[in-house]
């Protein structure tokens, strides 16, 4: 599994039958709503080509970052 | 006539009926959850929830966590006024907790189940609406765990006055939260399930559709959802009650490794 992070304003550009998001009304944001990211398995999809890649473990090292702009109180 | 051999003596009614030849009850797949943006979704009116608002009724479910235990399991509802929550904390105690009608706390128990990270658990919480005050008990692999602390409410007391859909592995405190876990066999009775009864469920794994040895409740079955399915994005419920199916969002995915 591969994750890209995009800018809000390039949603229009993704195609979501070539990844695992369901649509854009159930993508994750970051704090400010100017980002959001995708996931895809396989081939990389050609709107994808040129952004940088993080593997799982990269992704949530990203979006746990208590000090990062994704970062959302987990721990209960 | 039917010889029973040797080899079946002293071993429960449902292993027993296997043995003789009864459909075995499968579980080939469970679904996972990578804590990134994936859950799983039930319509209002249809979800899992429903089935937990009055009366007498028992959840049962399998569970792995990824990495900590901190993580919720299901939600409904805006908090802190209106929801109902499952969760276990940080240091492996399950909980039960909600509110409604501005901030009321209608269920608020904890479990001393002390959960650790990558193991699967069988997890079943009965709660008894026949007295007065509702009683709820956790079973954690068949086992009756302490309660850590426990709000007493009254038994007519509505758990399940929310709207919204049901939600599995993400939670709406302060903004979606997402959890990496797995997640299999969640079913929902309108009853108050025997010890016994998890015990067979626990040591036999029947199809929870038929009675089986010391398992009686399959007519008070509400919800089952084996999620087996293996494709698609619908873990589909077996219950017969005609409740939508639960949805697989953001590529919450289908996976082998499973309890049983």
């Amino acid at each position: 599994m591969k994750y890209v992070i995009i800018e809000s304003s390039d949603i229009g550009s993704v195609d979501f039958s070539q990844v695992l998001e369901t649509s854009s009304d159930t993508l994750r944001y970051n704090n400010n709503n100017t980002k959001t990211f995708v996931k895809f398995e396989g081939d990389t999809p050609s709107f994808l080509d040129g952004e940088t890649q993080y593997t799982h473990s990269e992704i949530l090292a990203i979006l746990n970052n208590e000090n990062g702009e994704w970062y959302t109180e987990t721990t209960i | 006539m039917i010889g029973l051999g040797t080899s079946n003596v002293g071993i429960s009614a449902a292993t027993l009926a296997k043995n003789l030849g009864a459909p075995a009850n499968t579980n080939s797949y469970s679904i996972l959850m990578d804590g990134t943006n994936d859950y799983l979704s039930q319509p209002d009116g249809d979800n899992l929830f429903d089935t937990l608002a009055t009366g007498s009724w028992t959840l049962s479910f399998y569970i792995k966590f990824v990495t900590t235990t901190s993580q919720t399991i299901f939600w409904k509802g805006t908090y802190p006024s209106d929801y109902l929550w499952i969760y276990c904390s940080a240091g492996g105690d399950l909980a039960i907790t909600g509110a409604t009608n501005t901030s009321t706390t209608v269920i608020n128990t904890s479990f001393n189940s002390n959960l650790n990270a990558d193991t699967w658990y069988h997890v079943v919480f009965v709660s008894d609406g026949s007295g007065t005050n509702r009683s709820t008990l956790c079973y954690v692999n068949k086992n009756a765990v302490s309660t850590n602390s426990s709000t007493t409410i009254a038994s007519s007391t509505n758990l399940e006055s929310h709207t919204g859909a049901t939600l599995l592995t993400t939670s709406n405190l302060a903004g979606l939260a997402y959890y990496n876990q797995y997640l299999d066999q969640i079913a929902t009775w309108n009853a108050a399930l025997s010890a016994a009864s998890i015990t067979e469920i626990y040591d036999n794994n029947p199809n929870l559709s038929s009675n089986s040895g010391d398992y009686t409740d399959s007519a008070r079955l509400q919800k089952y959802l084996k999620m087996d399915e293996n494709e698609g994005t619908s873990a589909n419920d077996l219950a017969g009650n005609g409740f939508a199916a639960m949805t697989l969002v953001n590529g919450a995915a289908w996976s082998t490794d499973k309890p049983w």
